[in-house]
């Protein structure tokens, strides 16, 4: 059976590098928070 | 606890059950039961399954955790979104394609019945034995904090989830994870605002944010490779990627949720919203606990914070000691404040000389906080042998009681009682599931009518509630954090189950019989490792994954050669 599309981003794939993006964006914010704070 | 507390925990608890039984009351077969008729969203997915990681240790732990030793702990999550992109590439179609109730049924057709029925009794006694922690580690800490009998706290902790499991099967269960999240997200919040309501007028978040970090609590990322050490971006990201992986792809209390949604897409739209929201959740919980030890540099702590110990200390014979424990914690405490307030200024006019004198003053009393906790922990342990010496797991909930208004109290026990529950419940019904469609459905004498499947299984989840809950009474002396250890507790298995279903998806020339004895010997491999602390315990995850496809590649030669 084919993959239905997501609802949103127009394929799973971009909803994947979304996803893998975030965690990306999350580890840069928080070593910056360290270097900041620490 | 007030009136008012007590009105709010009953009446939050009340709604959350008859809603669930309610709105779910009508099962007519197993399909129904343990699959809810495959009809569930994607939100309800996604939030079923954060209720289901999140049990009521995570907001009793986390914040502690965090107090003492920072934020590190977060990374441990950071293989959670790349777990969950894995899983809906892989395991998700697979799963739903195959019509299967659990994940293990997949491995009969792949490999053989023995294959099969192994790594159920695997996920059985694991799930088992951590879902008796998860009853147990609230319990402890609420019978200990307001003196209610733990027997009793156990029986109401475990028997109130199997209420509404047993009436409304898997759709009761992710219909009570929305309310339970919402619940539990709300009160967090609100536990955030309050803490920063009551830091001095002066300070504020970032401020309180500053102070944290020359203390050392704002250590989120530590690049650092060490497999000895627990937390760094490494172990959390390579080996929480393999401990995620498994949790979510291979164990039937987190298969079972995202198995109820109506197809694919929402399955898969479900763990996607988990692994974009799971870190920044963590984070603020964790954040939490921060904020926690800014407002106790600014007001003096308690010295030890599970405080029934602490009375029982008193009525000892070691009262004069413990006494002189505290006033030189009081006084420690007073010395601390006064370099707070001088880290505080120096980081106003970023005058760095000033910052690393009040650091360096602030690092000495921290040294002498923790080293006199260490000594009334002696004492506890030397006046009350089964006391809790431990005390991360108290912070968090003697700050709500000694500082938050009443009322509030009551929801955040509520809170407690409603994440405790909603792990639980998932626990139950798939250990249920996995009893009955893996291990007696294969029977050959199994002829039965619809309704007495049902009832089957109904019965079967009874048992595995008085499972845990008898688990829960003998859980004692549990050490530290009881996160970890149900986390450790995982590793010893995942990396197992994780590598025979890797091998199954991706090495189709190993047979059934090559991969039973090559998970046998992994499983002991691992379980020594652990014993002699070889690598921190996140590790077991990839390594077992790793000797599960050694040794069966190593099985499936020596079997190739003798044919």
């Amino acid at each position: 059976m084919p993959d239905k599309k997501p609802p949103i981003l127009g394929s799973w794939k971009n909803l994947y590098m979304l996803v893998i993006g975030v965690l990306f964006f999350l580890i840069v914010l928080f070593y910056f928070l360290t270097k900041t704070f620490s | 606890m007030s009136t008012l507390d007590w009105i709010f925990l009953s009446a939050t608890l009340a709604f959350i059950i008859l809603y669930g039984i309610f709105k779910n009351r009508k099962n007519t077969n197993l399909d129904g039961f343990f699959l809810g008729n495959k009809s569930l969203p994607w939100y309800n997915v996604g939030l079923s399954v954060m209720a289901t990681q999140a049990s009521a240790i995570t907001f009793l732990s986390a914040p502690g955790q965090a107090f003492t030793d920072g934020m590190g702990f977060i990374q441990f999550y950071f293989g959670l979104p790349l777990a969950m992109v894995v899983l809906s590439i892989t395991f998700i179609p697979i799963f739903n394609r195959l019509k299967v109730f659990t994940a293990y049924e997949y491995l009969e057709g792949r490999f053989d019945g023995r294959v099969r029925v192994f790594t159920a009794m695997l996920f059985l006694v694991q799930r088992g034995l951590s879902t008796g922690i998860s009853i147990y580690a609230p319990s402890i800490i609420l019978s200990t904090i307001f003196g209610w009998d733990i027997f009793w706290t156990n029986a109401f902790m475990g028997g109130t989830v199997l209420t509404y499991t047993l009436i409304g099967g898997t759709k009761a269960i992710s219909h009570t994870h929305i309310q339970q999240m919402i619940i539990v997200t709300a009160a967090m919040v609100f536990a955030g605002i309050m803490v920063v309501q009551l830091l001095p007028a002066d300070i504020g978040v970032i401020d309180a944010v500053k102070v944290a970090g020359k203390a050392g609590k704002v250590n989120i990322i530590n690049l650092e490779f060490n497999p000895k050490e627990k937390y760094n971006v490494w172990s959390g990201i390579l080996a929480g990627f393999f401990l995620q992986l498994s949790y979510f792809g291979t164990d039937q209390s987190q298969v079972g949720r995202y198995l109820t949604a109506k197809d694919t897409t929402q399955s898969r739209l479900g763990l996607l919203f988990n692994g974009l929201l799971k870190i920044p959740m963590q984070f603020g919980i964790l954040f939490i606990g921060v904020l926690v030890f800014v407002f106790y540099q600014f007001n003096t702590s308690p010295l030890f914070f599970n405080q029934v110990e602490t009375d029982k200390l008193l009525d000892s014979q070691y009262a004069n000691e413990y006494r002189a424990l505290e006033l030189e914690h009081k006084a420690n405490a007073e010395i601390k404040k006064v370099e707070i307030y001088k880290l505080h200024e120096a980081i106003q006019s970023q005058d760095e000389v000033k910052i690393s004198a009040a650091q360096e003053a602030i690092q000495i009393g921290e040294d002498k906080f923790k080293a006199l906790k260490a000594k009334v922990s002696d004492l506890i342990k030397k006046n009350n042998p089964e006391g809790d010496s431990g005390d991360i797991n108290y912070i968090f909930i003697r700050f709500i009681l000694d500082h938050l208004p009443h009322g509030f109290i009551g929801l955040l026990i509520a809170v407690i009682f409603s994440a405790s529950m909603g792990s639980v419940a998932s626990a139950y019904n798939s250990l249920a599931a996995c009893t009955v469609i893996d291990v007696l459905k294969k029977r050959k004498s199994w002829n039965h009518s619809e309704s007495k499947e049902l009832m089957i299984s109904k019965l079967i989840t009874i048992f595995w509630a008085i499972f845990c809950i008898i688990v829960a009474f003998f859980a004692n002396k549990l050490g530290s954090s009881m996160i970890e250890l149900v986390n450790v507790l995982g590793s010893w298995f995942y990396g197992i189950i994780l590598g025979i279903f890797l091998v199954a998806f991706y090495y189709k020339k190993i047979g059934g019989q090559a991969i039973f004895y090559s998970a046998v010997i992994s499983q002991v491999l691992i379980i020594l490792i652990w014993k002699f602390e070889l690598v921190a315990y996140l590790w077991l995850n990839p390594i077992g994954c790793i000797l599960v496809f050694s040794f069966a590649w190593i099985f499936q030669q020596i079997l190739n050669i003798r044919k």
